[in-house]
């Protein structure tokens, strides 16, 4: 097993290496000039000239792209062309809130999707199923931003209950994680739904109403741990993507997250940092989808077989 | 199961309201003003608090309160003393000298000499982030401990504008030398206000300093904090979480003037929206073309439809802000067959095509789009072509378009930063001047301008400058639109600026 | 009367839904005595399961329905019995056991667990060491190592896994157990190994046996009573001897019978029924097979054959009752 999750991390460093070059390709290959976007309208071309040779925006391609992984496997990840700070202290400053963030979306996500998902099973094409489907359609169509703001308006401004902007307390991140949630909330809610209905029409669970067990027995002893494969494999998907891409709640929220970092980068152009904050995305999914194997592997017996077979 | 189990979770969220409701909402009871503090909405991060890196308008808003000029220009062109007490200016303007006060210490306790002020010049000198304003500066020189010169290679017009611009800001050399890189993240300067901290992303402190030399701040605490969505920071000040909010979207003026506990403050920006040709290639290359289409714009509908008129039309690329600016002046009139016959005289009797760039940015494509329409009246079809905001600007800086509107804004309030930047051929080498305007005339008289240190002869200058400029078609001027600043009622001393500049060191509750 | 354990009389079971309803059985009688095993045979879609279904109690709640008749385990009614009754009943005093025992059961518990289930459920006043006790029990009853209850389903072949679905049948000694097709998904060689073994638990424990199968040679090797199954009714019914070497059948078991692939004969086709089973929600009126009889008579087409009764053996057929009129 070790051997096994030896294996995938490794196997995520070709992944990130190619990430990377892509990302560098393109923040390189397109159109902008970091210097002209940073510098300002008044900057000569000698202050770009200055500017290029400080950042070590020289070279061509190639050598500049070998430099700067030189320079990552010695975990520097190089100075934003921005700010001049240091890349690495920027992001790692930045990723406690976005972690907080995905975490409470995907717990937002996980306590309301998977009953919700269960229920509409069970009770199949009752008004419960319906409503709860309609809402689902509902959330996943509503844009993030829309709703960030309508919440903001409703609970902040109106109700006052609850801060709008910032990182004070555990309640300013509230209203950001419900925000985040919702469309996925409704992806759970779907595929938790169709694996339970899927099981439920398997043959074993049959047998286990023909052993005499009750219907609330059936459904969380048998029913439910195998309806969880497809399931975990989405909650873990959207963690990711939540980790990675939390970019519109951030901005909304006025949140100091790894989102709204990138955002700022993408736009100037500040190579280094955009490179840093992908490869951590990168990095975070890979992590991510191992854990979710690992998940697979104790809840199916057969998959944790197969695993360690290959070990022998 | 599912019984029990939503009811369990029903009386959790029920709960968990009924605690949120007991927390309170806002600010946990009391506000800015009981607590003497003030949360400034910045509508995103600060680059640097490095005034030789920071040239963008948050970190300048921090700047503002922790740093010090050495002179402070007040919005109608007087000059104050600040750590300049008294002031020469050479005849031939080529030397400038400074007497500097010497009761004042940085906020880690050294005090302030001129080898600080000689020690931020240089650094501005080697900046590339900061060439507008050292312009014609050579160097400085250190006559005793309060006394420092200001040595030019040539008069600049606009030096002291320069000088009291917030990049000029004196900084502690001892402070930088000893850490030149983390100088941006822990500033040390002469102002009302010290640096406390930066939470990357979510806000900045400063506290008062006690020992400010004009005298302690009124406010005691500053909290800077970063929006990145103009609609959150709009929320955020009229729940009050914010208390002022410089740049407040235009579109915003609606809803926050409906609040009553919500201040509006505005006036004309010193900045100004212009369309530029490529002077030397392509249709707009003959000046006939260029001057039709100066005739064919109407400046009040552009402004009306991109900026819904909160603005005002100029006549030259000059707003009101800035020194130059002359109210009576007449830029082309809107003539539609006028336009045509020059069309027709230029050989283009049934107009022609030419691309339009601009970018994703409304600032950009709005007034874009209105031209668009209005140059089709009198046969050029434009074609719109909104690019990606850094593909866009490398085109425009490389002289890669036929048309195009362009935005700026002087923080040195002057002409010369302009007009000379973007229009004097010289600029063509160094990048700045987008259309590769080479006008001989209008060179002459801008450098002429630029070089004197008489403020009539300026005038004169630039006026007869912009008359060749409109003729030639150097420029088509559109609009200045409006720089708003919204803040709380309560807060007193706020006055609109046209470059936002806020010195909370004014305000108080 | 005494070990009569089940007893079904007039049942009628139909599926109904908005756009149609599927007339599944339609009037059988049929009963177990106690340690008997009856073979319930017929083709695919005769009503056999529904049967089974009806006795268990697992009709889908929403569109299966006994609309007449009724079943009787004991004495415990079971058309009027509650969910919560019939819980109490099934894996307790009749348990099932299905066809293909190679998605029977429940992938990620292990086996012990899922015999142990049973228990936990119907043995509340077992502990924990007497419940294991009584799992191992059962695995060696079936044959099975006790080591191996700690493995998971897929660990095992198919005939072990069918082992297993017995064991957990049978871990209540229950009075009646349904067997529907329990052989059918297996190769040969495991079908003998697994009936042999039901036999012998059948001897030891005394179960009655409801074996739903269409394949002549389980009913032969395994069956003491035969009930033979078309569009929902029993047509025929009888000891083994009846049906297999008695003179007189309804046509449909001589065609059945004759479907058999011979051993000693040299025959280039095989000799099939004409024809499909009527479809349930159109059934045809008199009796059901008349369309495929190659006895039929105008009164087939029109008259329901009443029940010719011989010492035990009941034909439903009007060969045998051809004193007797009767209008549908």
């Amino acid at each position: 097993m070790a051997k096994f999750v030896l294996k995938r991390v490794l196997a995520l460093i070709p992944v990130v290496i190619g990430i990377s070059f892509i990302i560098f390709a393109i923040m390189n290959l397109t159109p902008g000039e970091p210097a002209r976007l940073i510098l300002g309208p008044y900057a000569s071309q000698s202050d770009v000239e200055t500017f290029n040779q400080a950042m070590g925006i020289e070279g061509n391609f190639w050598e500049r792209y070998l430099n700067y992984m030189k320079g990552v496997l010695t975990g520097d990840f190089g100075i934003s062309y921005r700010t001049q700070n240091d890349v690495l202290a920027e992001l790692v400053a930045r990723i406690p809130c976005t972690l907080i963030l995905a975490t409470g979306a995907a717990a937002i996500m996980v306590l309301i999707g998977i009953p919700v998902g269960i229920i509409s099973a069970i009770k199949q094409y009752s008004i419960l199923d319906y409503s709860s489907m309609f809402m689902a359609l509902l959330f996943t169509s509503v844009p993030g931003f829309w709703l960030g703001i309508m919440l903001m308006l409703l609970f902040s401004l109106q109700l006052e209950w609850l801060p709008a902007t910032g990182v004070e307390s555990w309640l300013s991140y509230i209203l950001p994680c419900i925000t985040l949630a919702a469309a996925f909330v409704a992806s759970l809610i779907r595929i938790t739904r169709s694996s339970m209905l899927e099981i439920i029409r398997q043959d074993y669970i049959r047998t286990a109403y023909a052993k005499g067990a009750s219907e609330k027995r059936v459904v969380m002893k048998h029913v439910l741990r195998n309806a969880m494969l497809p399931v975990v494999t989405v909650v873990g998907i959207n963690f990711a993507i939540m980790m990675g891409g939390a970019i519109v709640t951030e901005s909304v929220f006025a949140l100091p997250g790894v989102g709204t970092l990138l955002i700022t980068s993408v736009r100037m152009k500040d190579i280094p940092v955009v490179m840093a904050v992908v490869m951590f995305v990168a990095v975070v999914i890979g992590i991510i989808n191992l854990l979710v194997d690992l998940a697979y592997a104790y809840i199916d017996p057969r998959i944790k077989s197969k695993y360690s077979a290959r070990k022998r | 199961m599912k019984k029990s189990f939503l009811i369990k979770l029903a009386v959790l969220l029920l709960a968990m309201m009924m605690l949120f409701t007991a927390c309170g909402g806002g600010g946990g009871g009391s506000t800015s003003a009981e607590e003497n503090h003030l949360n400034f909405g910045l509508t995103g991060e600060p680059v640097s608090m490095d005034p030789s890196i920071g040239n963008e308008q948050n970190s300048w808003q921090v700047h503002y309160q922790i740093f010090d000029t050495l002179i402070f220009r007040a919005n109608d062109g007087t000059y104050e003393p600040r750590l300049a007490e008294d002031w020469e200016v050479a005849d031939d303007g080529m030397e400038l000298t400074f007497y500097l006060r010497d009761d004042v210490t940085f906020h880690n306790g050294e005090k302030f000499t001129a080898e600080d002020v000689k020690y931020t010049v240089e650094r501005l000198l080697e900046s590339p982030y900061t060439s507008d304003i050292v312009i014609g500066i050579k160097g400085a020189e250190v006559i005793d401990d309060y006394t420092v010169k200001i040595v030019m290679e040539h008069p600049y017009g606009a030096i002291l504008d320069c000088i009291a611009e917030v990049n000029f800001s004196i900084v502690c050399k001892s402070a930088v030398e000893a850490d030149e890189a983390g100088f941006a993240r822990n500033p040390v300067g002469t102002g009302p206000y010290k640096f406390e901290s930066w939470s990357t992303g979510e806000k900045i402190e400063v506290t008062a300093f006690d020992d400010y030399y004009r005298g302690r701040t009124s406010i005691d605490g500053i909290t800077f904090r970063i929006m990145n969505d103009t609609s959150t920071a709009a929320i955020a000040l009229e729940r009050g979480e914010l208390d002022i909010l410089p740049r407040v979207a235009l579109t915003d003026k609606n809803s926050l003037t409906e609040n009553e506990n919500i201040a509006w403050y505005e006036t004309d920006l010193a900045g100004s929206t212009f369309v530029v040709f490529n002077y030397q290639n392509g249709p707009f290359s003959k000046p006939e073309v260029r001057a039709a289409v100066s005739h064919a714009i109407d400046k009040e509908a552009v402004l009306e439809g991109a900026s819904e008129g909160q603005g005002t039309v100029l006549e030259t690329v000059l707003p009101p802000a800035c020194f130059g600016y002359s109210e009576d002046f007449k830029g082309a009139e809107y003539d539609l067959e006028k336009a045509k016959e020059l069309l027709a005289e230029a050989g283009y009797p049934d107009g022609f095509t030419a691309v339009l760039k601009t970018n994703e940015d409304p600032l950009y494509y709005k007034p874009a789009e209105i031209i668009q329409g209005q140059l089709s009246q009198i046969g050029i079809n434009l074609e719109l072509e909104r690019m990606e905001r850094g593909a866009f600007f490398t085109d425009a800086y490389g002289g890669n378009f036929d048309i195009a509107v362009f935005n700026t804004t002087c923080p040195v309030p002057d002409a010369d930063s302009i007009l000379h930047f973007y229009f004097h051929s010289s600029q063509i080498e160094a990048g700045c001047n987008l259309g590769y305007v080479d006008n001989p005339e209008f060179d002459a008289l801008l450098t002429e301008a630029q070089r004197s240190t008489d403020s009539e002869e300026r005038l004169e200058l630039y006026y007869k400058a912009n008359e060749i400029a409109r003729d030639d078609g150097i420029y088509v001027p559109l609009y200045a639109t409006k720089a708003a600043i919204a803040a709380s009622k309560d807060l007193k001393g706020v006055e609109a600026d046209p470059i936002y500049k806020c010195y909370v060191y004014d305000f108080s509750w | 009367m005494d070990d009569r354990i089940l007893s079904i009389k007039n049942l009628h079971v139909k599926y109904e839904n908005d756009e149609m309803t599927v007339y599944a059985v339609n009037g059988i009688d049929l009963e177990v005595r106690r340690g008997e095993t009856v073979g319930l045979v017929g083709e695919t879609g005769a009503g056999k399961t529904t049967t089974a279904f009806a006795v268990m109690g697992l009709l889908p709640k929403k569109i299966g329905s006994i609309s007449e008749g009724e079943i009787i385990l004991g004495d415990i009614d079971i058309t009027h019995a509650t969910e919560a009754d019939m819980r109490l009943l099934r894996g307790n005093k009749i348990s099932m056991i299905f066809q293909d025992p190679m998605t029977s059961l429940n992938p990620l518990i292990t086996v012990g667990d899922q015999i142990g289930e049973v228990l936990e459920l119907h043995r509340k006043e077992m502990d924990k060491e007497e419940r294991e006790k009584r799992v191992d029990a059962l695995l060696e009853l079936v044959g099975l190592p006790a080591e191996r209850k700690t493995e998971y389903p897929h660990q095992f072949s198919g005939g072990m896994k069918q082992r297993i679905v017995i064991a957990m049948a049978l871990a209540c000694e229950p009075e009646l157990l349904i067997a529907d097709e329990p052989t059918t998904a297996l190769d040969v060689t495991i079908q003998a190994q697994v009936l042999d073994m039901m036999t012998g638990l059948k001897a030891k424990l005394g179960t009655a046996i409801i074996l739903i199968t269409h394949d002549l040679g389980v009913v032969a090797e395994t069956c003491d009573k035969v009930a033979i199954m078309y569009a929902g009714e029993i047509i025929e019914f009888g000891s083994l001897e009846d049906i297999f070497a008695g003179e007189k059948h309804h046509p449909y078991t001589v065609g059945l019978f004759g479907s058999i692939p011979s051993m000693e004969e040299n025959v280039q086709r095989l000799k099939p029924i004409n024809g499909l089973m009527p479809d349930p929600c159109n059934l045809p009126s008199g009796c059901k097979f008349h369309a495929r009889c190659p006895r039929a008579t105008e009164k087939c087409r029109t008259c329901i054959p009443e029940k010719f009764e011989e010492q035990g053996h009941i034909i439903y057929c009007h060969l045998f009752n051809e004193n007797t009129e009767k209008e549908v």
